[in-house]
């Protein structure tokens, strides 16, 4: 599920991203500490990329309050 | 009787909110609790909601307390427990990205306004609409006042479709399988990742070349699919999803129903059937 990065698996915080989680008394919890393959890491990289690059395409459009 | 859980559901009208209103007023998503639906539509489609909504009470669901129909964001999030922002703006010929991301803002920007301003304390958000990470993301930049992890996207249809795939090669039923898990942006870099699965408990292998070259390949273009089969976008499976999504954030993920990391239930609930 995704949800605002808090800075987990190197994903900066705030950008929404797909993790592992638990729903734990009601909340979403992300699952820390899993290792992860080379290429889990690298597909993960670019896919963070792509989400950081929509982010910025906003904020250049003047469309995240300031 | 139990206080009504208020629910409000965007894009109403569309094919995945025909698919999902019915489930959720039979009690799919929140379990045996009763539920008041508050529908937003834009103008030209509220009569489409009427419609629906119409169909809801012929349905008689004895979960279902009150069906309104809004065309004012403000209004529709009155009061709002749970938000289902499934209506958006979808990606036409000609249109650039940028176009794109700029026609959403337009739509999840107010509507991030209007749950800050309008919704209940408790509110939990999650975005389907597409491109819904980046919704999501500008859905809760507007609206300071809500904790910004109540505002979530939908990869649980991308982690269903893995689930099917994982079941079909190993010649299982998927309520055997636990752990899938899905990383980064709802769109074809998505990383579907089962190397964390486990079959009956146990860890189980996948070669890696059959991963790299069928599984996340078949799991990331799966939407094209099933347009190019039914000449429509996925609508029922991403309704399941959504419900699916709700359902375990608020009674919590059950243990051995195929797709969760572990059962605990908010106080006096119980896990969901199949736990």
């Amino acid at each position: 599920m995704a949800l605002p990065s808090r800075g987990e698996y190197a994903v900066p915080a705030g950008l929404v991203s797909s993790f592992p989680a638990v729903s734990v008394d009601g909340a979403w919890r992300v699952v820390e500490g899993l290792e992860s393959s080379d290429a889990v890491r690298s597909g993960l990289a670019a896919s963070v990329a792509e989400l950081a690059a929509e982010r910025d395409a906003v904020r250049a459009l003047r469309l995240l309050p300031q | 009787m139990t206080a009504p859980t208020t629910v409000t559901v965007t894009g109403a009208a569309g094919q995945i909110g025909y698919a999902l209103l019915f489930r959720i007023a039979s009690g799919a998503m929140l379990g045996d609790n009763p539920v008041r639906l508050r529908l937003l539509e834009i103008p030209q489609a509220v009569g489409a909601a009427e419609g629906t909504a119409m169909e809801l009470a012929d349905a008689a669901f004895p979960l279902l307390d009150s069906v309104d129909v809004f065309d004012d964001a403000d209004a529709a999030f009155e009061g709002a427990e749970v938000a289902l922002l499934v209506g958006a703006r979808p990606r036409t010929a000609g249109m650039e990205r940028s176009d794109l991301l700029a026609a959403n803002a337009g739509i999840f920007g107010p509507q991030g306004r209007a749950i800050n301003d309008h919704a209940a304390d408790g509110i939990r958000v999650l975005v389907v609409g597409n491109p819904a990470n980046t919704n999501a993301l500008i859905a809760a930049a507007h609206a300071p006042d809500v904790p910004a992890e109540r505002f979530t996207a939908m990869t649980r249809l991308d982690h269903n479709r893995g689930l099917a795939q994982l079941a079909a090669k190993l010649d299982v039923g998927v309520g055997r399988l636990r752990r899938m898990t899905v990383w980064g942006n709802h769109s074809t870099t998505q990383v579907p990742d089962p190397s964390h699965v486990l079959l009956d408990g146990e860890p189980v292998g996948f070669d890696a070349a059959w991963l790299a070259e069928h599984f996340v390949p078949t799991v990331a273009n799966r939407g094209a699919a099933i347009i190019a089969a039914r000449g429509a976008s996925s609508a029922a499976s991403a309704a399941s999803a959504a419900i699916d999504h709700v359902r375990d954030w608020v009674l919590g993920t059950p243990e051995g129903t195929g797709s969760r990391w572990r059962c605990r239930a908010v106080a006096n609930t119980p896990c969901p059937r199949g736990s």
